[in-house]
């Protein structure tokens, strides 16, 4: 059994919001060189990790995040959460689009 | 009707191996359907799973972000700033991998995240209530996003699982025993072809030969 870490891409607040709970790997970001920055600070710590990231952020590094999601091994657990202004209305999340894409089946 | 195996020359040896192939495809094909279809109803009761996960997480952590608007508002979003500079802790979360039918997942375990007011290690005096109220959410919503990224994590590797499965069942299914099956087929005719051939040259032979005995008798 190894160990595993968890990190906090976010804004300003959600950031500060899991600094509450206690999440010193937190990483504020706003556009997506930021994102990409943080996400490759959490590749080269390479243990395995839980990065947790808003909706918002993922969305402007998708293919990386696809990618990484895709991996057999799963060293790197992704999560993605609404950030204050709750989920972006409309958008096929990745799972969904998952099965779809490799099942054939269209989930609700 | 499908195409044949080629390089297959027609007899009877071959023909039996080809047989046992189809037999092995068959049974493969079996075994990989019935694992599909559990694969299946699994990856449904999972997404149930990920759905109320979801559901919980969503509601918590926008019940929490008001909280920390409570907060900010209370003691101004500068001071929330800081003092959650001094709030954090090294979290470790233990990861091992389990078997879901054959399938190798991640298990996340976590001891408890929640702590008590006076472990976050900030001056209780100097604070509103607000915040421990908003640190309590986070830390509860923390632990829930941990378990619906293990959720998630799940259905993901059932799915590519899944989708490899579907993919085996279809290439038995509509290729290798449908070709299997040709191959026997052309295999036995041709053997059937050889022994009429066979027949017609023993006659023919027959016939020789008895004239041969008949002008043998004669001369």
């Amino acid at each position: 059994m190894g160990s595993m870490n968890v990190f906090v891409i976010g804004d300003h607040d959600t950031t500060i919001g899991f600094r509450l709970a206690g999440v010193n790997g937190t990483y504020e970001a706003a556009d997506r060189s930021e994102v990409e920055e943080a996400m490759k600070d959490i590749a080269v710590k390479g243990e395995s990790s839980l990065v947790i990231i808003t909706e918002r952020l993922a969305e402007m590094v998708r293919g990386m995040v696809n990618e990484i999601q895709r991996m057999k091994t799963g060293e790197v657990i992704i999560v993605e959460i609404p950030d204050r202004t709750g989920r972006i209305e409309g958008r096929t999340d990745s799972i969904r689009g998952m099965i779809k894409r490799m099942v054939g089946v269209e989930i609700e | 009707m499908a195409d044949i195996l080629q390089d297959v020359s027609p007899n009877r040896m071959e023909l039996l191996r080809i047989n046992r192939r189809l037999k092995l495809a068959e049974k493969g094909h079996g075994l990989l359907k019935e694992k599909r279809d559990a694969l299946m109803s699994k990856l449904a009761s999972e997404l149930d799973n990920l759905r109320g996960a979801r559901k919980g997480v969503d509601v918590a952590l926008s019940g929490a972000y008001r909280k920390l608007s409570m907060a900010q508002a209370f003691m101004g979003p500068e001071e929330v700033y800081q003092i959650s500079l001094i709030t954090t802790r090294d979290i470790e979360l233990g990861a091992s991998v389990t078997s879901v039918m054959g399938v190798r997942v991640p298990r996340i375990e976590m001891s408890n995240l929640k702590r008590s007011i006076t472990e976050r290690g900030y001056n209780l005096q100097k604070t509103s209530s607000a915040l421990d109220e908003c640190s309590a959410a986070f830390e509860q919503v923390l632990e829930m996003i941990i378990k619906l990224a293990e959720t998630e994590e799940i259905v993901r590797k059932i799915v590519i699982e899944l989708s490899s499965t579907r993919r085996r069942v279809n290439a038995l299914e509509y290729n290798i025993v449908p070709k299997l099956r040709a191959t026997a087929r052309h295999i036995l005719m041709r053997l059937d072809e050889m022994e009429r051939e066979n027949f017609t040259r023993m006659k023919k032979i027959k016939k020789l030969m008895a004239e041969k005995m008949m002008k043998g008798s004669t001369a």
